[in-house]
């Protein structure tokens, strides 16, 4: 689902954010990458949902080739793939049910459509009762909550994280993993990164350790 | 193609921009007002001055006066004839009855001048109004010179002054068609800088809705659309008023009566047809998307 060959991303001359990466992660796998602040983490990230271009090498995404995209095609490879952040990214002036619905409004789904999987999802995540409410008036693990369901709404075939519980609680982090596991029980394909090394530790999934730029271990 | 799913989001979201920011729209369409009211007010001289010069040279024909032994069946199959010339637009016969009549209605009171008259002295007449694009110096000449090869006809040119002031007019009314072009492109400019900002600042407003819609998979029509939307009412808006501004203008202006006081038959000042209405709004609203489509490009470009 996920393949890197020998992957390098600089910025400038020097800076080598990422060096020579290869990995893969093979479908319905859940991983976790984890390094330092500076390791490149994040930079992996984003040249996995074509936010950035590789230097060099090959990133493969779901049958996609990120380094090759046009323009028009990274909105092709985007509506496969979830993405959550450690701030994210919801839409203060819309609901929670309006954010959750953006996804497939996108898509052009139908309305009963939208309403029914925005209505299922959002009982996944435990916030069937909150639909209403504004994201500002929610608490930082709803608040995730909400960006992990507009994420899975359309069940997209990867799901990236990045830092997902960087401004939670140790409880609320493992309310967060909790629904990323369910969503990987249904064969949606893993990758969050972390700095917190405790949460694949207490989860038992694979971790590939960057640093500067290189992977240092992939257990 | 667009989908047909979205068409509805695209005109909430046209709609919700416009109202959450009432006072950048405020600004553009004012703006935009005064430059189109620019535009809107030299259209309206121009087709006055047109008109004018229309009405003008189409005075300029020439008369045929018709020896008196030529029958009134001879004169109306005369007059069919020339009508059918390309340099032609219209013939209208004046039997030697009727060039009585009128000269009996156009002396009123003093009409009892001609009671001593033994007979009928005025000659029967045609008079021809040249085909728009024959109201030349030349095409007059030549026109007299066909005419002249005709039997029972003698030529008089109804004003001896005519061939210079046509030349005149129709050098005016090319000037005026410049004139008119670079102002109309000078205030097209100017409504494409200003639509251009205001969506610029409405992007840079929704820039963390602009990132979220990327990163859920919107491509850049999507993104695209309400904006184009937004800039098409501003320039729509903009061109109506300017385009009320100026009719209203019209009717109040003091023009109209001082035309009359110098004229016996005043050229009534005309707002423009309802086809440049439609033109000029369709016209604006049209302007407004390119003026969209440059700044969103420019946005989406910056912020790839």
């Amino acid at each position: 689902m996920i393949k890197l060959f020998h992957v390098t991303k600089r910025y400038g001359r020097d800076n080598r954010a990422l060096d020579d990466v290869s990995l893969r992660l093979h479908k319905g796998e859940f991983a976790f990458v984890t390094g330092h602040s500076g390791a490149g983490k994040s930079t992996l990230m984003r040249l996995l949902f074509a936010a950035e271009k590789p230097t060099e090498g090959e990133v493969l995404v779901a049958g996609h080739n990120v380094g090759r995209l046009d323009r028009t095609s990274i909105p092709i490879l985007r509506r496969n793939i979830g993405v959550v952040f450690q701030d994210f990214k919801l839409l203060q002036q819309r609901t929670v049910f309006e954010n959750v619905a953006f996804t497939l409004e996108v898509l052009g789904r139908p309305r009963h459509e939208i309403r029914d999987r925005v209505r299922t999802i959002l009982r996944q995540v435990g916030l069937a009762h909150k639909s209403k409410s504004l994201p500002l008036r929610m608490s930082g693990g709803e608040q995730q909550r909400v960006a992990i369901a507009r994420a899975l709404v359309n069940e997209p075939m990867v799901l990236l994280a990045d830092e997902p519980t960087g401004n939670l609680d140790t409880q609320l982090s493992l309310e967060i993993m909790a629904l990323l596991e369910a969503a990987n029980a249904r064969g949606t394909t893993i990758l969050v990164a972390t700095h917190d090394l405790s949460l694949p530790e207490t989860l038992g999934k694979r971790v590939i350790t960057l640093e500067h730029g290189r992977i240092k271990s992939d257990k | 193609m667009i989908n047909p799913r979205h068409i509805r989001y695209f005109i909430r979201q046209a709609i919700n921009s416009v109202v959450r920011s009432p006072l950048v729209q405020l600004v553009a369409i004012s703006t935009t007002t005064v430059s189109l009211t620019v535009m809107c007010v030299t259209l309206v001289l121009a087709s006055n001055l047109d008109n004018l010069a229309d009405r003008w040279s189409r005075g300029l024909g020439i008369i045929c006066f018709i020896a008196d032994d030529v029958p009134n069946k001879r004169l109306s199959d005369l007059a069919d004839d020339i009508s059918d010339w390309a340099e032609v637009e219209t013939t209208t016969v004046y039997t030697k009855e009727r060039a009585f009549e009128d000269l009996n209605s156009v002396l009123g009171d003093d009409r009892r001048l001609l009671v001593g008259l033994e007979k009928n002295v005025l000659p029967a007449s045609l008079e021809i109004v040249l085909a728009q694009s024959f109201r030349t110096p030349t095409a007059r000449q030549s026109l007299a010179l066909r005419l002249k090869q005709l039997s029972d006809i003698e030529i008089v040119e109804k004003v001896d002054f005519g061939s210079d002031m046509m030349s005149k007019m129709n050098r005016l009314r090319e000037y005026l068609k410049l004139g008119g072009l670079a102002i109309a492109l000078l205030v097209l400019s100017a409504v494409v800088f200003i639509i251009t900002n205001t969506v610029r600042l409405t992007l840079y407003a929704r820039k963390d809705e602009i990132e979220v819609m990327r990163l859920v998979g919107a491509n850049g029509r999507f993104i695209r659309i309400p904006f184009y939307l937004e800039g098409a009412f501003q320039g729509a808006v903009g061109a109506s008023v300017a385009l009320l501004i100026t009719r209203l203008g019209l009717s109040a202006l003091p023009m109209a009566e001082f035309v009359s006081d110098i004229q016996s038959q005043p050229p009534k000042l005309q707002f423009i047809d309802s086809g440049t209405v439609f033109l000029v709004v369709v016209g604006a609203a049209l302007i407004g998307i390119l003026a969209s489509h440059l700044a969103t490009s420019r946005f989406l470009r910056e912020n790839d």
